[in-house]
């Protein structure tokens, strides 16, 4: 298949396999031979002739002793090009995907093959931006590398806050996105999922079903006990299981937010304190309740749009510290769960 | 008791009664809890305070008068809140107390480094229209932190002067006095501007003023201004107040109703919020104009460096029984030598008595009645002084709401506040302090259950008397069974807690919100003029009471005596005898009195419980103070006593001996034994201290009355269960 090439030429894969070949060649044992090429390419030297009249007639070789063959000054700056790419992308698999190398070899010569310029430059501002960008202090490849070695370990304690936030609902700065798990979406509600969760083999099962980034999904009916929930994936119906459905992230617009939510699990409408996670910033939207406990709430400082931190959580997991208002404050779960919140990054 | 200090002592001096025409002076101090409001009362009046109860409620009152350069000072310590709402006892006596008593000036504690919540309790007294001073307490802790309040601004913004001061080191309080005398008299000017919180609301709040203004009477008591925006807020109290006071009570509340909905429409948010968001924009705008932080404050102060270990998920627990273990130790390790010098000194002073006064009832009445007796009293002083030491020191060091946050979940589920806690391990000590300590507790439901189960813990008391049935009847296992019965006493105290919570005291749950405050060395100064606080009110209340009922007691196991048989001949053959022989056994003495009555006389009850009439005698003795059991037990078997300290192993192990050796007994009835003395009546020191905590007699009556019971069923359960169980297999 003969996408858009690299080169002005049009070559085919084969033939640009052959440059490569002939450079690498000329490059280690100063000529290239017809039987050289044909082992590299593991092809029968007759295949490796006709392969090689045309591209002497394309100007790219000097095809004229028996076996020996030269590369033409245009040739030459076609064969380098070809290489360098093949070993940015080759790179580019190998240390930030972290392909192996033989499969990266293999997909770098493919993927070389058929992509346009300009994707092959965006690629390369890609790696830069991931290796040099003054804005971030930390080494992003790094990170993500960490990223894909962890992620048989959701417990990894690096990966704890990623993992957390996959658990709890959280708003984006620009206060409309809220991105919440797929099991916590109302029914008739709809979304754009975001992350498919980060155990590779269940993101595998997932991808496999069209579960995948991007795609629009809407909840039909939430899961009761273990049945399955049932959700509408680019206007096809589907079935997922409740543990599967826990582990995708979803983005969905903050206005349309219901609070009717039945899962099964301790229930935490999606922006309330007792939701807020350990060391996480958040903001009172609101302080529900009557009585006593309202009225304490509110004389300690809880009061709408105040910003506080929950500092931690106690042996069970209640009472809370959360500081607000410079006051440390203590609270049961149950009264934290009477002040809306939501969460800041 | 030297109290004074240096700074202390030149604020003030005790007034004398009789004292020149100036008139007393009334400062009422006001402040949030851990505002440091204390230390400033206790610099300021020294020794010289005394403790009270507010009229009617079991909130306590401190005051104290001093005499101040040319004039006389009365300070009143009114209780520390957060808010002035309706919903607690401290609030509404703050807040009755400003409104009835009209104090000459209000001074606020506050603490510098957190303005922006202690500002809030501060408009509150605004807005009751009181002369007002606001002290910036903790100021060197504001300026260690970096933080700059401009005084002068600020006090230009709020309308009112204030001082800043150091509570525990008694800096700037000179200044302090002086300018609230000043407000008082009326020769500083004080902005008596009314505070607004926006337009809407303040229409809200003229229209409901204008209402009021129609019983000219009523808002001579009740400042109108202050009135309507606590109407504004639903304030239950204000509602009665109107409703019982005011002519035109109904117009005015249900117009005010229809008022408050129109303003909550408007905002689309309750009234009690919009008020409160108001007022902490106010403090917010002003906070901005006058406070500076001069640098960053340090991400991880002392207290969070500490509180990272202490209240660190796994070592919350293990640090706070440790701290328990060790003042536990500390109290008793140099409490029970304390208590034994006591006992030493009253034994010896009865000796005294018995070797200078010729025998007789007299004589007897005042041993074994009146020394007894108060000794029994204040050999607890020791206890009592050292456990309120400790208290008094993790309360203000700032541990104690650390611990309640560590414990909560635990005693939550019993239907129990987190700070139970505290008297529930104090009461495996002595229960007397531990209802004490249940004071900690803000709720009254919460209160009453605790002091009513925590008597069941095993105490220092019941120890000996457990212990010597344990050794006596399971031998080899006595560890084991009286390591069952202290667990009982846990299980017997929470369930009962529990059953309280989920019948006769039900209701909402209190709130469990609380501050943590941050950590605070206490003036050392305070810390003993708390101690010696608690000492005096307990020896005056419960010695007084303890004492009389230590009499009855002993009058009651002493009287009547059995007719003597010898005497009549010895008169008639002319030979005088110069003391009275001993003809009679204490046996007999014991059964012919009183309470040998008694115990005779239930003995066929006590037969349900496998006890008979000589255990009957002892359990009634054993109300006087548990560990009379043992030495009650030994007169009946004959042994000799005399007020000998119960940890005498000597005499235990003679009285478990001999009791062993009776038929009558078996270690099914020894257990049962066991179980009736941990739940049964509490000893009267504690019966006393429930009714002074609780203020009614009726509550240690209950408690009198539902542990006997309880403790008789148990006991007839186990008896009869295990005969029972006997003759099936």
């Amino acid at each position: 298949m003969k996408n858009e090439a690299l080169n002005e030429q049009n070559l085919s894969q084969a033939q640009e396999d052959y440059l490569k070949i002939i450079l690498d060649l000329i490059g280690s044992h100063r000529v290239a031979r017809i039987k050289e090429i044909a082992q590299r390419k593991n092809v029968s030297m007759p295949t490796v002739s006709e392969a090689m009249r045309k591209l002497a007639q394309d100007g790219l070789i000097n095809y004229s002793a028996h076996e020996l063959i030269e590369l033409t000054p245009q040739g030459e700056q076609t064969a380098h090009q070809i290489t360098a790419r093949h070993q940015f992308l080759r790179y580019f698999l190998q240390e930030i995907l972290n392909i192996p190398t033989d499969t990266a070899n293999a997909e770098a010569c493919a993927l070389e093959h058929h992509l346009s310029a300009e994707t092959l430059e965006r690629l390369i501002l890609l790696y830069q931006f991931l290796t040099n960008c003054p804005r971030f202090d930390e080494n992003l490849i790094e990170i993500f590398r960490q990223c894909l070695t962890a992620e048989n370990q959701p417990d990894h304690a690096e990966c704890h806050d990623c993992f957390v936030k996959i658990a709890f609902p959280h708003t984006l700065p620009d206060h409309h996105t809220i991105h919440i798990r797929l099991a916590d979406l109302p029914e008739g509600q709809e979304g754009v999922i975001v992350i498919l969760g980060i155990e590779a083999e269940k993101r595998r099962i997932l991808i496999g079903q069209g579960f995948v980034p991007g795609a629009t999904i809407k909840m039909e009916r939430s899961a009761v006990g273990d049945q399955p929930f049932i959700v509408k994936l680019k206007g096809l119906q589907s079935k997922i299981s409740p543990e599967l459905a826990r582990l995708i992230e979803v983005a969905v617009q903050s206005e349309n937010q219901q609070t009717n939510m039945n899962t099964n699990e301790t229930v935490v409408t999606p922006s309330n304190l007792a939701g807020v996670p350990t060391g996480q910033r958040f903001r009172i939207k609101k302080v529900c309740g009557e009585g006593e406990i309202w009225q304490r709430l509110i004389d300690l400082g809880f009061i709408k749009n105040e910003v506080g931190l929950v500092i931690r959580e106690a042996l069970l997991k209640d009472p809370i510290e959360v500081e607000i208002k410079g006051t440390r404050v203590s609270l049961r779960r149950s009264e934290a769960r009477l002040i809306e919140t939501e969460v800041l990054n | 008791m030297n109290f004074h200090r240096r700074a202390r002592l030149r604020y003030g001096h005790a007034s004398t009664a009789s004292s020149d025409n100036a008139t007393t002076i009334r400062i009422a101090l006001a402040g949030n809890p851990n505002s440091g409001k204390t230390s400033i009362f206790n610099a300021i009046t020294g020794q010289h305070q005394h403790i009270g109860n507010y009229p009617g409620v079991t909130v306590e009152k401190k005051f104290g008068r001093i005499r101040y350069k040319n004039d006389l000072l009365e300070i009143i310590d009114l209780p520390g809140t957060y808010s002035l709402t309706a919903y607690s006892m401290e609030e509404i006596v703050a807040r009755d107390f400003v409104i009835q008593e009209k104090p000459d000036v209000i001074i606020d504690v506050l603490d510098s480094t957190n303005l922006e919540r202690h500002l809030y309790l501060l408009l509150q007294f605004q807005e009751l229209g009181v002369p007002l001073v606001g002290a910036l307490n903790m100021s060197d802790e504001c300026e260690a932190k970096g933080i700059h309040v401009d005084q002068n601004q600020m006090s230009a913004i709020l309308g009112i002067p204030l001082v800043k001061t150091i509570g525990n080191k008694g800096s700037g309080l000179g200044k302090l006095l002086d300018t609230a005398i000043q407000v008082s008299k009326g020769k500083l000017p004080v902005d008596q501007r009314h505070l607004t919180y926006g337009d809407d609301v303040e229409t809200a709040h003229n229209q409901i003023i204008a209402l009021l203004g129609s019983d000219p009477a009523f808002t001579r008591k009740y400042p109108p201004h202050w009135l309507a925006i606590k109407l504004l807020e639903k304030d239950r109290d204000a509602i009665q107040k109107v409703q019982h006071g005011h002519t035109q009570a109904t117009t005015i509340l249900a117009e005010t109703d229809r008022i408050r909905q129109h303003l909550e429409n408007h905002f689309k948010d309750d009234s009690v919020a919009i008020i409160a968001e108001q007022r902490y924009a106010y403090i917010n705008g002003t906070i901005r104009e006058t406070v500076t932080v001069a640098r960053t404050r340090p991400a991880v102060d002392l207290t969070e460096r500490i509180d990272r270990i202490v209240l660190n998920r796994f070592l919350g627990i293990p640090i706070f029984l440790l701290v328990m273990f060790l003042i536990y130790q500390a109290t008793f390790g140099l409490g029970n030598p304390l208590a034994g010098y006591i006992s030493d000194l009253f034994t010896r002073l009865s000796e005294i008595i018995k070797d200078s006064m010729p025998p007789g009832q007299f004589r007897d009445f005042l041993t074994d009645g009146l020394i007894a007796g108060v000794g029994g009293v204040l050999v607890f002083l020791p206890l009592v002084v050292l456990l309120m030491l400790g208290l008094s020191l993790l309360e203000d060091t700032g541990y104690m709401s650390r611990a309640a946050f560590v414990m909560d979940k635990l005693f939550h589920i019993f239907g129990l506040h987190g700070r139970s806690f505290i008297p529930f391990m104090l009461a495996t000590g002595c229960a007397v302090p531990a209802i004490m300590a249940a004071r900690s507790l803000a709720n009254r439901r919460d209160r009453i259950i605790t002091i009513l189960v925590t008597p069941f813990m095993m105490c220092g008391a019941k120890t000996p008397v457990v212990a010597m049935l344990a050794a006596a009847f399971f031998h080899e296992k006595a560890g084991l069974v009286f390591w069952g019965v202290w667990f009982f006493g846990w299980v017997a105290a929470l369930t009962t807690a529990l059953f309280f919570r989920k019948t006769f005291f039900r209701g909402d749950q209190s709130p469990f919100v609380m501050e943590l405050p941050p950590y605070r060395l206490p003036s050392p100064h305070s810390v003993l003029i708390h101690m010696w606080q608690r000492t005096l009110s307990y020896i005056h209340k419960a010695g007084t009471i303890i004492l009389a009922a230590a009499i009855i007691i002993w009058f009651a196991l002493n009287y009547p005596k059995p007719a003597s048989t010898i005497q009549p001949v010895a008169a008639h053959s002319g030979i005088e005898l110069s003391q009275s022989a001993p003809l009679t056994t204490p046996e007999q003495t014991l059964r012919s009195s009183f309470a040998g009555k008694i115990g005779v006389g239930l003995e066929p009850v006590l037969k349900l419980a496998g006890f008979d009439w000589k255990l009957g005698v002892t359990l009634v003795a054993g109300i006087a103070a548990k560990e009379v059991i043992i030495s009650t037990l030994g007169i009946l078997y004959g042994i000799e006593e005399e007020n000998q300290a119960p940890e005498d192993h000597a005499k235990m192990t003679a009285v478990g001996w001999r009791i062993s050796r009776d038929p009558a007994y078996s270690p099914l009835i020894a257990f049962a034994l066991m179980i009736f003395v941990m739940l049964y009546i509490p000893c009267l020191a504690t019966l006393v201290m429930v009714k002074k905590e609780l203020g009614s007699w009726k509550w240690p009556l209950f408690q009198a009355g539902y542990t006997l019971v309880l403790a008789f069923l148990m006991a007839v359960i186990i008896f009869q269960g295990g005969l029972l169980f006997r003759s099936v297999f």
